[in-house]
């Protein structure tokens, strides 16, 4: 019943009492009526409740497809058309329809609600949505609100139909790959990158005197002319080079919104080298680092191993279930996603709230309602015991790491339920996660066969003094005559924000001097890489993958570096 | 079977506790107002018992199923 | 006819009959008509229903108790204009809360609208046809309130009480028809309403079912759980504070060592 039925019975019982104590019969009749229609109202809306409500289906499709799993690449866009279906009679006016749609999609096109203004055995409506971030979308279902044409009363249902789709990050195809040259090599593979050895390629390695046998057209004609003998051009081998991308896989780089996390850049940077390396024939592996453990893919080529890779990617930006600090607001957030996914589970017959005498004030009261409510719900879903639940009613720590997981199982974005980027940072170990980048290359090093490419993805600006950690690693993996590369991603909290033309507020001024800061580092760490014989190269979260490949290559090698033509 | 059981019991106590209002009904129209009230204060109580258990054995044989389906 | 003219339309036709009665009505000066006249016009296009109601309720009660006697029949076409207006009016609020729709002739324009894009039929729709939608609309809603009427007249003229029962139990003729009414609409809403909540209560789903357990369990054990839960607490709280104690202890001695 809602507020407006409550105040529409109010007057009219009070009327009729009133109008037959005093005889007046005028009230009497009009407030009977008025009795009689929110009866009759209550009534017909049971009935369509116990018939209708009840046996209304959804089904979803996205991009023509009705399975429960799908895969889709991040900048693509999800056509979804929904489908409300009542088995036993009509879907009736003023039914009101709602896909609950992830936080991780974007509605881009249409509206996932939709109203029933006339009735109709099946309501269909579409929308599109595209992703903002890799990682997985489950769309859970619909949340149907019925109400009487008069809004006296009101039922909410959600109707599951589960939908997950794993996202993998976008992978950028337009990156020209660059030639490097190798010292050694073990690869039987033929690919682009050049090798001091006589082969099949195009660059020219030599010139020898002719020796029967030698096919007629590598003859150099007009060299045999001057020097009158007759000599042979011998051409470079090209081969490939085996590339292993390293990427930060910490929780700390899961920190904000969907699409500016340090992951998604990460992910987009990573997923672009690889393809460009796999493309050029490259063998390619992953190693994902975090501050707990390391995850490798071996090195391969071809689309299965593109498609491996890309998976690890998109499993490494998912949010994870690290505890958060239980407080009122993640409570109330945490509530919403309930109201929105599990109405029929807050229903005051079911969920009850023990009686207590405190707290007494009624703000504290409402909170403590509330968690009981949320402990309730929680308790059943997390398929936890009775003696549970006072722990999750007083124990605070022990009801924040429930809050995360329900919250990341809703799909919720880690940044709203993360309080500040400092907290994070403190809860997260640098030291843990430079340790394990330093424990994957050093094994990685001593595994290769030759010359290979690493190419580490990271933030270290944060971690400049935990450098030592990985400096002998470096210098052992550049003097065995592998190539290493360290790409900085950006995060999007450094960038410039607002145009010169603002008035300089204090935001703008602190954001300005860490701008300032930041520089510096940034100047101070290449400087200190490069000496130890890496190339350096920084990712802005828009650059296009070439670019950062083209800085990468002329850092380390100079503008004469070998790009082919 | 011991569901059944409870609900039957559930639904007897209910029964009973109608009775009771009746009883109640005869001493109210004899304006016999202490003991109507009484006899109301007990109905209410058994009616009480009697939905709780009716509710909380649907409820307990409800998880049940869902627990051997599962 | 635009909808805005088609709004006011609609509002006369409801209005109307209320305010002519109101206005033939020789007891009060035309000041205070107007004033009526202005609250109801005023109800219609700002105020909700319930607030309508009590405006109608106080202007009854302070009309119709100087006009006819107790024992007059009771008027059943205010009442019948009164339940129209209050229909309309709360449907239309309704239909703004959840469409953002301005007015009712708006509303059953997107309603027609919403019925010819699913029979792909996209013709502009006509004011005539807007009427006609507009018409049935309003039939339905006639038709269900003078059912209502009727029903709460009848109610109002079968439960007339018994002179001997009212003598029987004491009580004025008034009580006893409130009496009477107030248990007859009390059985009422409990004979449709337990069916109801006994099909809803056999068709909890498992977590529905689970909640219910739980709370009821912890409704009885709460202040036994509460109390093993605080002494746990206190307990931890203890054994981290011996082991800072002990902590802070050995650096201490070792420090001492060391000088």
């Amino acid at each position: 019943m809602t507020g407006r039925a409550v105040w529409t019975l109010i007057p009219a019982l009070v009327g009729a009492f009133i109008g037959l104590l005093t005889s007046n019969s005028a009230i009497s009749l009009l407030s009977l009526a008025v009795v009689l229609w929110m009866m009759t109202e209550w009534l017909w809306f049971q009935l369509r409740v116990v018939r209708e409500f009840r046996s209304l289906t959804v089904e979803r499709m996205i991009n023509q497809r009705t399975g429960t799993t799908g895969v889709c690449y991040n900048d693509r866009v999800l056509k979804v058309c929904v489908t409300v279906h009542c088995r036993c009679g009509r879907l009736r006016p003023w039914t009101r329809i709602r896909d609950l749609v992830p936080n991780i999609l974007t509605v881009i096109q249409g509206d996932p609600v939709q109203l029933v203004v006339s009735s109709e055995k099946q309501v269909t409506f579409k929308y599109q949505c595209q992703p903002q971030a890799a990682g997985t979308a489950t769309i859970p279902g619909c949340r149907l609100r019925i109400q009487d044409p008069n809004g006296f009363f009101l039922r909410d249902r959600f109707v599951a139909a589960p939908q997950t789709i794993r996202i993998l990050p976008s992978c950028e195809s337009k990156a020209d790959a660059y030639r490097q040259i190798k010292r050694l090599n073990n690869l039987p593979l033929h690919g682009i990158h050049r090798l001091q050895r006589a082969g099949m390629g195009s660059e020219l390695l030599e010139l020898r005197e002719y020796v029967p046998g030698d096919p007629p057209r590598s003859i150099a004609w007009k060299v045999s002319a001057r020097r009158d003998r007759l000599m042979t051009r011998e051409y470079e081998s090209e081969v490939a080079v085996q590339t292993i991308v390293f990427v930060d896989g910490s929780s700390r780089t899961r920190h904000g919104h969907w699409g500016s996390r340090l992951c998604d850049a990460s992910s987009r940077l990573a997923a672009g080298i690889c393809k460009t390396a796999i493309n050029s024939g490259d063998p390619t592996g992953l190693v994902v680092f975090s501050e707990y453990n390391t995850k490798r893919i071996s090195p391969g080529g071809g689309e299965r191993t593109l498609f491996r890779i890309l998976e690890r990617l998109s499993e490494n930006c998912r949010t994870d279930d690290r505890s958060i600090e239980w407080n009122v607001d993640r409570q109330n957030l945490a509530m919403e996603v309930c109201r929105e996914r599990y109405p029929d589970l807050l229903d005051v017959n079911v969920n009850k709230v023990p009686w207590t005498v405190f707290p007494i004030l009624p703000g504290n009261r409402r909170i403590f309602h509330t968690r009981s409510r949320l402990s309730a719900i929680l308790c059943q879903l997390h398929q936890l015991s009775l003696a549970d639940w006072p722990r999750l009613l007083y124990d605070d720590d022990f009801t924040g790491h429930h809050l995360s997981r329900f919250l990341n199982a809703a799909g919720h974005t880690p940044g709203t339920h993360r309080s500040s980027p400092a907290e994070h940072q403190n809860s997260t170990p640098l030291n843990g996660t430079m340790q394990q980048l330093g424990t994957s290359l050093r094994q990685v090093t001593a595994q290769a066969r030759d010359n290979e490419h690493y190419l580490i993805v990271c933030d270290l600006l944060d971690a400049e003094h935990l450098l030592s950690t990985v400096r002998p690693i470096i210098q052992l993996a550049c003097a065995g005559h592998h190539r290493l590369s360290f790409v900085f991603t950006i995060p999007s909290s450094h960038a410039i924000s607002g145009n010169g033309n603002d008035p300089p507020t204090a935001q703008i001024l602190l954001h300005e001097a860490q701008q300032i800061e930041l520089l510096e580092r940034r100047d101070h760490l290449t400087r200190e890489l490069r000496s130890l014989g890496a190339a350096v190269a920084f990712a802005d979260r828009d650059q296009p993958i070439s670019l950062t490949l083209r800085n990468l290559n002329y850092r380390s090698r100079g503008r004469a570096a070998a790009r082919t033509v | 079977m011991f569901f059944w059981i409870r609900e039957l019991i559930g639904w007897t106590l209910l029964a009973v506790s109608l009775y009771l209002i009746s009883i109640a009904l005869g001493f109210a129209e004899s304006r016999q107002v202490i003991q109507a009230g009484i006899i109301v204060v007990a109905s209410i109580a058994v009616m009480r018992m009697s939905v709780l258990l009716i509710r909380m054995n649907t409820a307990a044989r409800i998880s049940q199923q869902s627990e051997q389906t599962d | 006819m635009g909808p805005r003219k088609l709004r006011y339309v609609i509002g006369i036709l409801c209005i109307g009959p209320v305010l002519i009665w109101q206005l033939q009505n020789p007891y009060y000066t035309l000041a205070v008509r107007l004033v009526f006249a202005g609250l109801l016009l005023l109800g219609l296009t700002r105020c909700s229903a319930p607030l309508l109601l009590i405006l109608i309720q106080l202007d009854l009660y302070l009309t119709v108790s100087t006009l006819y006697a107790v024992e007059d029949p009771p008027e059943p076409v205010i009442s019948f204009f009164c339940v129209v207006l209050l229909m309309l009016l709360s449907r239309l609020r309704s239909s703004q809360e959840l469409t953002g729709v301005r007015s009712i002739a708006q509303l059953l324009t997107s309603k027609v609208h919403t019925k010819r894009s699913s029979s792909e039929h996209a013709a502009p729709m006509g004011s005539d046809h807007r009427l006609q939608v507009a018409g049935s609309e309003i039939l339905g809603v006639a038709a269900r309130s003078l059912l209502l009427v009727l029903a709460a007249a009848l109610m109002l003229a079968i439960l007339t009480p018994d002179p001997s029962s009212v003598q029987e139990y004491g009580l004025t003729p008034s009580g006893m028809h409130t009496l009477s009414i107030g248990l007859i609409l009390c059985a009422g809403y409990l004979i449709i309403s337990l069916p109801f909540s006994e099909f809803h209560w056999r068709h909890l789903t498992p977590n529905q079912a689970g909640i219910y357990l739980r709370s009821r369990f912890i409704g009885w054990l709460h202040h036994d759980l509460r109390g093993i839960e605080r002494r746990r607490r206190r307990h931890r709280r203890k054994q981290a504070h011996r082991h800072r104690r002990a902590q802070n202890h050995s650096y201490s001695t070792y420090s001492k060592e060391a000088d």
